[in-house]
């Protein structure tokens, strides 16, 4: 078919009528081929998204684009005259030295698929990689991009979660929230513990089930130190963080139970004898 | 006075119910409705009527409603949570004996905005008593519940229950060949149905033939009124259907739970 004279085009006189042809196909296949693929890749993530997890529909559907823009380019190639064995004979060449040049981000790469296979987390789970934490948007072929709770974007390379430790926060639907509490050695430790237990069961984002945690910790420096867990439901985090701490104030403070500072005790090397004061008298 | 009666409003009117411990007002003016509520102490308390002057600041949530939507039916259901119910001391059941459990469970309210009783659209759903939350299961999989207390009376004679209470009758059937210790069981409220007595309300008959083993139980959550109270007129409707001979996980020991997670 002869597209110059189909769409009526004046043809420059440094192109042949061949090669007009060619370009006209080569721009067919990218006007119909692109977006095809595009549509496809969609239909095939939403149909996985039904079986698989997030990130496997995620996988299969940039699988398919990316295979898709392969093969139009290899399509191309084809229809401007290029031997495919040769530029794949080429393609090898120059994918060895590509390779040498590339070891980190094909070590991305390969981590990516690991992280896909092992499942570590999910897209929309809260991870805590070093400093930062953030909720997963994405699981890319090199990159994890988390979102933190501050709005901010943040790229991780896959290799640097293959090679160090993470925490996965959401993984399972409870938690536990441990506070630890110094009360002044003067107070009834029994006293204390009824109390750390009834704030707890009166706090609506504890659970009752599994029962909170109250452990006598040790004889801190400036208080008794007490350890309390609240389960809670993953979603509860920040409602009860605000109102825990509140609770266990107010509730101190009804109770008279004193909170106390840090104490220290000055002495001039011996106990016994008194701190000497130097009285000046500035007139 | 009968608290489920559906009640036509005319404009400007309002009707307060005390259920248990909830406060509810609702009022209706041309084009919407207004629900206000409040948790009190008193779970005593069984009644509705009109209210000429509202006390106190009334914090009210609206709703936009058709003009002839003028009367509001109110319905009880059962909570929108499995119940883990726990007596309050360890109830032992020996090998192949059986035990009836009456348990009282607090009642949920939907308020409907209706023309005529069959056409309504449900407003709000209302808890008459705050429950504290609970884990059914082991901390990586299990289900999110309301945790109940519970006497776990054996019988009915001369007990009271409070009235925004549903009784929900429980026969355990030791099958197993240990002894069963009912610690806690697991409540699936969302398959029973609410039915007047002539002074409580009741749930169907829950049969539980527990087997021992792997802790799965067979279940039957039934689907007629209990043989108590002359309970016949299902005035409440269960969330979901029965399912019959269900297996699901339903005792649970404490110590076993409790001495993994400190």
């Amino acid at each position: 078919m002869d597209f110059s004279e189909l769409f009526s085009i004046p043809k420059p006189e440094w192109l042949t009528k061949e090669q007009l042809n060619i370009f006209f196909r080569c721009g067919i296949i990218l006007f119909f081929g692109i977006p095809f693929f595009k549509i496809i890749s969609v239909l095939v993530g939403k149909f996985f998204s039904r079986q698989v997890s997030p990130q496997s529909a995620l996988l299969a559907k940039k699988g398919i684009l990316y295979g898709g823009v392969v093969l139009l380019f290899i399509m191309i190639l084809h229809h401007l005259g290029f031997k495919l064995t040769a530029v794949l004979g080429a393609a090898g060449i120059v994918g060895v030295a590509v390779g040498f040049a590339s070891q980190t981000s094909l070590s991305n790469l390969i981590s990516g698929l690991f992280l896909i296979w092992e499942k570590p987390f999910m897209l929309g789970d809260v991870l805590k990689v070093g400093d930062t934490t953030g909720t997963v948007q994405s699981i890319d072929l090199l990159s994890v991009n988390l979102r933190t709770f501050d709005n901010q974007f943040v790229r991780i390379p896959n290799e640097s979660l293959i090679k160090n430790q993470f925490v996965n926060v959401t993984r399972y639907p409870i938690r536990r929230m441990d506070i630890v509490i110094s009360v002044a050695y003067k107070e009834n430790i029994s006293h204390v513990i009824r109390v750390l237990k009834e704030v707890a069961h009166n706090n609506p984002h504890s659970l009752d089930e599994p029962a909170p945690v109250i452990i006598f910790k040790n004889f801190g420096d400036s208080g008794l130190d007490f350890l309390l867990g609240i389960w809670f439901l993953k979603t509860d985090f920040l409602a009860l963080k605000n109102s825990i701490t509140q609770d266990l104030k107010e509730r101190f403070d009804r109770e008279n139970i004193e909170i106390p500072f840090p104490h220290r005790s000055l002495y001039t090397g011996s106990a016994t004898e008194p701190f000497p004061i130097k009285i000046i008298d500035e007139r | 006075m009968n608290l489920w009666e559906p009640r036509t409003f005319n404009i400007g009117e309002t009707y307060q119910w005390k259920i248990g411990p909830l406060d509810l007002t609702v009022s209706r003016s041309e084009n919407e409705w207004l629900v206000s509520h409040s948790e009190g102490h008193d779970r005593l308390r069984w009644n509705v009527e009109e209210a000429s002057s509202l006390e106190g600041e009334i914090v009210w949530k609206r709703w936009c409603a058709l003009k002839e939507e003028k009367t509001l039916v109110v319905e009880p259901v059962l909570p929108d949570r499995s119940i883990v119910i726990r007596p309050e001391s360890v109830i032992s059941i020996p090998i192949k004996r059986e035990a009836v459990f009456f348990v009282g469970i607090p009642i949920f309210i939907r308020l409907y905005a209706s023309v005529k009783k069959e056409n309504k659209n449900m407003m709000a759903e209302l808890p008459t008593e705050i429950l504290t939350n609970s884990w059914f299961g082991d901390p990586w999989e299990g289900e999110l519940c309301y945790g109940l207390h519970t006497r776990a009376r054996t019988t009915i004679n001369g007990e009271n229950f409070y009235p925004s209470r549903v009784i929900c009758p429980i026969k355990v059937k030791n099958q197993s060949e240990a002894q069963l210790l009912f610690e806690r069981l697991c409540l699936r409220t969302r398959f029973l149905n609410i039915y007047q007595g002539k002074n409580h309300l009741w749930s169907n008959l829950i049969k539980v033939n527990y087997k021992g083993g792997n802790r799965f139980s067979e279940i039957d959550y039934g689907s007629s009124a209990p043989n108590y109270d002359e309970a016949i007129q299902r005035i409440g409707q269960a969330r979901q259907s029965p399912v019959k001979g269900l297996l699901v996980r339903t005792f649970d020991s404490i110590r076993s739970m409790t001495n993994n997670w400190t």
